[in-house]
């Protein structure tokens, strides 16, 4: 098993809340809303690429609009080994935030 | 929404370019949204100026993507080349020392060039100032009609009279000085009279006294720094008297900075003009022409305003003398300071000149060397192109474009010729003094004091690299790749051609240099060996000043003659190879409309000239103690004889204002200048208490006997001056000097082209044995013999040489030629000097290539055709 990396993990369930509007724009405000820090426009796009290359996502194209120049709106949805390693990691999350002591009081579970 | 601007097309290009190919599409897509939208909320301008920022934001990431790959590359382009260069060391050998021989070339010769062309630059106002030289009308001494000699009253009037002129000076140099301090004495050559202007006029620090002063009275000298050392040592030489010739006492006034070599006023010592109204004769006459003028110009005017007025200048001062002739009032004319060296037209300069003609000559043999060394690169690299032709093809596989490939190549080759230049910097100091010697110059070679001269090394370096490594860079670069990858580019026709056709031009290079070699040294031999008319060998000579020689002149030459080894001394004006004197002659018989008389090359002598330097009366007898004791005496040459229209020239009467005298003999015609002059009439008179160079004829072989000898009876005669003496021999040899140089230059060159055409074509020859085994094997099998064999490849390259000769015999032809027509004697061109030429570029060709194809040729077929 491949380990997600934490920016791939947030990119990953972005496109999963947005589900069929999930494009570059509305992933990186998505981004932007969780983590609240303010990314640069064209940050999102060579890792969108990297993901596309692993085929943990996959892409669709919408229709063509003038406000892109006449381009297509291309969409992003995850495939099912999207969808596994992000269940694998968020397993792996839980995993190892359990049994801790709590972290402000220091007490043991 | 329609009507709204789209971002510019090139940013959107820019953009493309930028982002990650693998979302281009997406990404300006989401670019573009953005983009409108912003326009919406606050207008396109800002809309713009966000999309500008995106790209601007961009690059440094990208730099640094793009520096990491490259420099991946690099590094691998260093390794393939290293480890090729490695695997073929004798080619990379041939190569690097092709080029650095031909880049010490170059280097060598780009100094001496930038040496003549800054000859004076430490004249503050080297653009102003000039120097006034004499144009006379028909009379032509020496084969010129130029002078650079100016009469003294000149510069003062120049002063005076023009206001464009800021400063005027006269110099007058004196050789074989005598000067003595104290116990310290010596000779001296270096020593300039002039005005207290020269410091306005050139730039000439002083070290101690002031400029204005210094040169103010008569008898007042300024010395060189070095000069302070080598009389004064340590004591402070303002206001020491140094002893002149015995007789004066010049006051040391001011200490100069030593002058720089490359300045034709370079001296030692600056004594005051006026006092050469002592020593000389009064200097308020304009006709007697020995001084050089020089002035400097007021800023902005034009010195040719000047010829305009030299003649109503030289008009008021000459109308009444009998010196003054309406048609030569257009005498003057300037001369640049900053032309003198490389292109003074005039005799009787200051110092010997230099000529553009040799710095031409240099400069196109260091581009043919070059060149040459240039086109073994190339020839080499294509050659064994076919053992890279794998790694192209390779490197195109995995996506390599040709500009890459170019790129590459053209980095080795300027890597390969950086190096070479290295190589060539260090060879090219270690041949600068032989290099020196061959120039007559005192060039050096530190990179860190001349910032230009550095620059433009590297400069020539990537120039070098980049002309040797364009040829093979798109040569390799066009390989196509199955092909390269198959192997089977070998056999690259076009390739071949090209290199054909370089070799014939290196070897073209090469006969021309041989030729022109030959025929120098042909020339030069012809100068030692034609009979001059006149002795030149064992024979001393000596400038005499001391007094208390001159004085005792019969009595010196008796005392000689008693002197082991001795046979003949005498007394004369001038050496028979060097006249340097000519004068309007009367002679009997002249018509009254000719006003001016016989213009004749004229010499006093004494009763032993003739018998001393062998020279034969033709018609007529010597000159004779018995005979001619009081009375004037004349011997006239052929020449002359023939062109004053005398059948029997003895008994004529002949000579001077005052010196009228009989002609008593006829000399056969001799060279009394160098080859470049035709033979004109001669005179000599008899004058025996006159002639002030001593020539002594010595036949014994020991020469340290003679010299000891002549220094007994010298020091029981003079009065302290030392014995400074030449050998006539040499003497003759250094007319020819700029020409014997210039053989011995050829000759260093055409062996330098020679060896580095040789090291290509070695390169060659064993690449195309390297290349056809199979076919020498099939050959072999199929019944051809060895000596065949070796005959085809000899023929192979050696045919080339052949071609080659057709392009360097009439080129050869044209320049020598020209060259020697400055003779007016000169030997022929024969057919000779071209064969030998080219049959020496044929040997050398073939011993370069008989090795690799006797090995070849001797090689069992069975190894070279049983793997396939």
């Amino acid at each position: 098993m491949k380990i997600l990396s934490r920016q791939e993990e947030i990119i990953l369930t972005a496109i999963w809340k947005l589900q069929a509007t999930a494009y570059g724009m509305a992933i990186r405000e998505e981004i932007e809303k969780v983590t609240g820090v303010k990314m640069q426009f064209g940050s999102i796009y060579t890792p969108l690429a990297r993901l596309l290359e692993k085929r943990l996502i996959s892409s669709f194209e919408g229709e063509p609009s003038p406000e892109r120049g006449g381009r297509r709106k291309i969409f992003y949805n995850l495939t099912d080994e999207g969808k596994k390693a992000l269940i694998e990691i968020h397993n792996l999350q839980t995993a190892i935030w359990a049994d801790m002591p709590s972290l402000e009081t220091g007490q043991a579970k | 929404m329609i009507n709204k601007k789209a971002p510019p097309s090139v940013l959107i290009r820019i953009l493309g370019k930028m982002v990650d190919p693998r979302v281009r599409y997406d990404a300006l897509g989401e670019y573009e949204e953005m983009y409108y939208s912003i326009t919406e909320r606050s207008g396109y301008a800002s809309a713009l100026a966000w999309y500008l920022c995106q790209i601007i934001i961009m690059l440094p990431e990208l730099l640094k993507n793009f520096l990491f790959r490259s420099f991946g590359m690099l590094k691998n382009y260093f390794k393939t080349l290293h480890r090729y260069l490695r695997r073929q060391k004798i080619y990379t050998i041939l190569n690097i020392s092709g080029l650095a021989f031909g880049l010490a070339c170059c280097i060598l010769i780009f100094k001496y060039i930038q040496y003549e062309f800054n000859y004076e630059s430490q004249h503050e106002h080297a653009d102003r100032i000039y120097k006034v030289v004499t144009r006379v009308h028909g009379d032509a001494f020496m084969g010129s009609n130029r002078y650079a000699i100016t009469p003294a009253p000149l510069a003062p009037a120049l002063m005076a009279e023009f206001p464009e002129v800021e400063s005027a000076t006269r110099l007058y140099k004196s050789s074989n000085v005598f000067l003595k301090y104290e116990k310290r004495f010596f000779l001296e050559d270096n020593w300039l009279y002039a005005d207290k202007h020269i410091f306005e006029i050139f730039t000439i620090p002083l070290v101690k006294g002031n400029p204005e002063t210094a040169l103010k009275n008569p008898f007042s000298v300024v010395i060189s720094e070095e000069m302070a050392k080598k009389y004064f040592g340590r004591e402070d030489p303002i206001g020491k008297f140094l002893k002149f010739n015995s007789t004066y006492d010049f006051a040391v006034t001011g200490v100069m900075e030593d002058m720089p070599v490359n300045t034709h006023i370079r001296s030692d010592f600056i004594a005051n003009f006026e006092t050469l109204n002592d020593l000389l004769f009064k200097l308020d006459h304009w006709g007697r022409r020995a001084f050089h003028t020089y002035f400097l110009l007021r800023d902005g005017n034009s010195a040719d305003r000047l010829l305009k007025k030299y003649p109503v200048l030289l008009e008021s001062k000459l109308k009444n003398s009998k010196w003054w002739k309406k048609e030569e009032a257009d005498r003057f004319y300037n001369q640049r300071l900053t032309d003198i060296h490389l292109k003074a037209d005039t005799i009787n300069n200051l110092v010997p000149v230099s000529d553009t003609k040799y710095i031409y000559i240099f400069s196109v043999i260091a581009i043919f060397i070059l060149l040459t060394a240039c086109v073994n690169y190339m020839n080499l690299a294509t050659a064994r192109s076919a053992g890279r032709a794998k790694e192209i093809g390779v490197r195109k596989v995995i996506g390599a474009k040709k500009v890459q490939i170019v790129l590459q190549f053209f980095g080795e080759s300027v890597l390969m010729s950086m190096f070479s230049l290295l190589l060539g910097y260090f060879l090219a100091s270690f041949f600068l003094p032989v290099f020196n010697s061959l120039i007559n110059r005192e060039l050096s070679l530190n990179i860190a004091e001349n910032i230009n001269f550095t620059a433009a090394l590297l400069l020539l370096g990537v120039a070098v690299g980049i002309i040797s490594g364009s040829y093979p860079a798109f040569y390799i670069s066009s390989f196509k790749t199955a092909a390269a990858l198959k192997g089977s580019i070998k056999k690259n026709r076009k390739g071949m051609s090209l290199r054909n056709f370089l070799v014939v031009g290196q070897f073209s290079i090469s006969i021309f240099l041989i030729i022109g070699t030959m025929v120098i040294t042909n020339q030069l031999n012809y100068i030692r060996n034609k009979k001059l008319g006149f002795s030149k060998d064992h024979i001393i000579t000596a400038g005499i000043i001391d007094k208390s020689i001159l004085n005792k002149r019969e009595a010196f030459k008796e005392e000689l003659l008693k002197q082991a080894g001795i046979s003949q001394v005498t007394f004369s004006s001038v050496l028979p190879m060097r006249f340097n004197n000519q004068i309007y002659m009367n002679y009997e018989g002249k018509p009254k409309n000719d006003k001016n008389g016989f213009l004749t090359y004229f010499a006093v002598v004494d009763y032993d000239y003739f018998k001393t330097f062998d020279m034969e009366i033709k018609n007529g007898r010597d000159f004779s103690k018995e005979i001619d004791s009081d009375s004037p005496a004349y011997i006239i040459n052929e020449t002359a004889a023939k062109q004053l229209g005398w059948e029997n020239p003895i008994g004529k009467m002949y000579g001077y204002r005052g010196n009228m005298g009989p002609v008593v003999g006829v000399v056969n015609d001799f060279h009394y200048a160098d080859f470049h002059i035709a033979l004109e009439s001669v005179s000599f008179q008899l004058l025996p208490n006159d002639g002030r160079l001593l020539s002594i004829k010595f036949n014994s072989d020991n020469i340290q006997g003679v010299i000891t000898g002549i220094n007994k009876v010298w020091k029981s005669f003079s009065s302290g001056y030392p014995f400074n003496y030449e050998f006539m021999d040499e003497k003759y040899d250094n007319m020819y000097r700029s020409e014997i140089r210039l053989g011995k230059a050829f000759r260093y060159f055409s062996a330098l082209a020679v060896i580095i055409c040789c090291l290509g074509l070695y390169g060659l020859a064993s690449f195309t044995v390297e290349q056809s085994t199979k076919e020498i094997g099939i050959r072999k099998v199929l019944g051809a013999s060895e000596t065949g064999i070796v005959r085809m490849l000899a023929w192979k390259f050696t045919k080339w040489v052949l071609i080659a000769n057709i392009f360097a015999w009439p080129a050869a032809y044209f320049f020598m030629n020209k060259w020697l027509n400055d003779f007016v004697y000169r030997i022929g061109l024969s057919w000779n000097i071209f064969l030998y030429a080219g049959s020496i570029a044929l040997l050398i060709a073939l011993v370069t290539i008989i090795f690799q194809s006797v090995k070849a040729s001797l090689t069992n077929p069975v190894i070279t055709l049983k793997c396939e």
